[in-house]
């Protein structure tokens, strides 16, 4: 394996992303909004659901309509902090998942589907490369930053929700052994999960905007997530997590070996 | 002891199929180390297909091709690390520099200190004579500068071979000298095997030509010989006043194969084919002028335009079909 030629393409494949405004804004935006701004507007739900005159039975009971295994959980915590924990550790980490879904998968777009509209790919296929180190290449393009903006987003997640939260609980509650599995063991699956479909629908896809339009659909089974653990049906226990990477690992696996079939340096440059 | 010619490029029967396409057909080619090799023909004639194949980017239906010894299908890679190619249409990561883009091709070949690298992408720039305007982002450059730009990075691994396709075509008559100008320097360096339809470029710099038509080379070799033409010696002699009977004096001539007489500007040109060319130099034109009432113009052996010998084979061929 040519690992130099491969940082190369790496390297080459993020300057191109940093210029690429299209690219690099949802990149920012997303986390700044997710991790940001969601812990500051969370603690205010308490306080929101007195000013509206109801008290705090409604969320009382929707806990109480939880998983056993998640009121063990928040059992230690009176009603306020039960609030703000559910909020931000359980029902937000979900969520969490979109951000390396979303980055991988924007970058992948552009480094497959984009580098093909743009007609730059050619030059690739006549480098003294293999397919494989191409393709792996182009892979860890994706999946590097991804991993990287996540674990930037779960710092600042974790700054901004005790600093938010503060008031309330009093002590630092985030993050729990839980969002470590998470963010270790999910998060790179779910980067693997957003940039392996984006293979696959670039090798059809007429350009960035349409395989990014396309691929964009890989975010709702994030959304499942989301209101499976809203609606009580399950929640982000530490062994729902490793199970749901395993599971994530599993699909990556298939769909990168169907992308490595479709990345052949003949089937590309006829379509170029 | 005559020495076997020492090829870069060998194909034998390379044939290449799209459904029922058949761009490739049978193609035998042999590349002599450092010559440069203009590949001819006409669009569509199957030029960029044997390009590609040969680079190991299009496997070949039949037949087989060496590069250096090393066969075009199993061994691409390895062929790839010694070759400089430069696409038709050669494009480049706009925002990067020229400089930086070159950085970057480099990369793939070189895994010495940072300052050799920079060393080599600043040779190349040089000589290709856009080292004022390396720092600038490639998405301004004219069609005459990305393709300059072009030929560095496929020079930048000191390739043993150049592939260029087409370098010429698209520019202007400046543009193609100043590419013209590269490869004529790039020739102590390595072998060029380059594609185009420009016959005077390839006139001007080529070594062998090959002409490729319908898939098929149809003739080959070095280029003087290509010149000579197919009729063997010809010479040309111009004459003012009447020559009867010259036609059929000339054609009594043991070593002459063939006369013809066309008038121009009221002049009459003779074409005269010969076969045996030291008599036709020795005595020729004693014949001619053994008639007082004409007088002798002008006298030279025939040279052929390549325009000439191409239109020639490629009509002969099938006119395109």
């Amino acid at each position: 394996m040519n690992w130099r030629a491969v940082f190369a393409i790496v390297r080459k494949d993020l300057k191109v992303v940093l210029q690429n405004k299209g690219v690099i804004i949802p990149i920012i935006a997303v986390p700044l909004i997710l991790f940001g701004l969601l812990p500051w507007l969370s603690v205010f739900v308490p306080s929101m659901v007195n000013i509206g005159g109801a008290d705090m039975e409604e969320l009382t009971a929707m806990i109480a309509n939880m998983p056993a295994g998640l009121r063990d959980e928040l059992a230690p915590y009176s009603i306020e902090q039960q609030t703000i924990v559910f909020f931000l550790v359980y029902m937000l980490a979900p969520m969490f998942l979109i951000i390396p879904l979303m980055v991988a998968s924007v970058i992948a777009a552009d480094s497959f589907a984009g580098e093909r509209e743009r007609r730059t790919l050619e030059a690739l296929l006549y480098t003294p490369t293999t397919d494989r180190e191409l393709f792996i290449a182009k892979l860890l393009s994706a999946w590097l930053p991804a991993i990287v903006v996540a674990l930037a987003g779960f710092i600042l997640y974790a700054v901004m929700a005790n600093a938010a939260a503060w008031p309330v609980m009093g002590q630092i509650f985030f993050p729990n052994l839980m969002w470590v599995v998470m963010t270790l063991w999910v998060v790179p699956a779910a980067a693997g999960l957003g940039l392996s479909s984006m293979v696959l629908v670039s090798a059809r896809a007429q350009g960035f905007q349409d395989a990014y339009q396309t691929g964009g659909m890989i975010v709702l089974p994030v959304l499942l997530l989301v209101f499976g653990q809203i609606s009580g049906v399950m929640y982000f226990s530490v062994w729902v997590v490793l199970l749901l990477g395993l599971v994530l690992w599993g699909i990556d696996a298939v769909l990168i070996w169907f992308g490595s079939r479709t990345f052949r340096r003949g089937r590309l440059i006829a379509r170029l | 002891m005559i020495q076997p010619v020492d090829n870069v490029i060998e194909t034998n029967g390379l044939s290449k199929s799209f459904g029922d396409v058949h761009a490739l057909r049978g193609v035998d080619l042999a590349v002599p180390r450092h010559s440069i090799f203009g590949f001819l023909g006409p669009n569509g004639a199957g030029k960029t297909t044997l390009m590609k194949t040969l680079l190991g980017l299009s496997r070949p239906t039949s037949g087989s091709g060496t590069i250096f010894g090393h066969d075009i299908v199993q061994e691409s890679v390895a062929i790839r690390e010694r070759i400089g190619y430069l696409p038709q249409q050669p494009r480049f990561i706009e925002y990067l520099t020229a400089r930086e883009n070159l950085l970057f091709a480099a990369k793939f070949f070189f895994n010495g200190p940072q300052a050799k690298i920079q060393e080599r992408c600043d040779e190349m720039l040089e000589l290709v004579d856009l080292a004022d305007k390396a720092n600038r982002p490639t998405k301004g450059f004219s069609g005459g500068e990305k393709q300059r730009l072009g030929i560095a990075l496929a020079q930048v691994n000191y390739p043993d071979l150049l592939i260029l396709d087409e370098p010429a075509s698209a520019l202007d008559p400046i543009g193609r000298q100043s590419v013209l100008e590269i490869m004529e320097r790039l020739r102590k360096y390595t072998t060029i095997f380059y594609s185009t339809h420009i016959l005077d470029d390839v006139q001007r710099v080529s070594d062998n030509v090959a002409i490729l038509n319908h898939g098929q080379v149809v003739t080959s070799g070095p280029i003087e010989i290509i010149l000579s033409g197919k009729d063997g010696v010809v010479y040309t002699v111009t004459l003012k006043g009447k020559a009867d009977g010259l036609g059929q004096r000339l054609s009594d001539l043991p070593w002459v194969t063939h006369a013809s007489a066309k008038a121009r500007n009221g002049s009459t040109i003779w074409q005269v084919s010969v076969s045996d060319e030291a008599a036709a130099e020795a005595s020729l034109l004693r014949h001619v002028l053994s008639d007082t009432t004409v007088t002798v113009t002008e006298f030279s052996r025939k040279k052929y335009e390549l325009e000439e010998v191409f239109m020639e084979i490629v009509k002969g061929d099938g006119d395109g079909r």
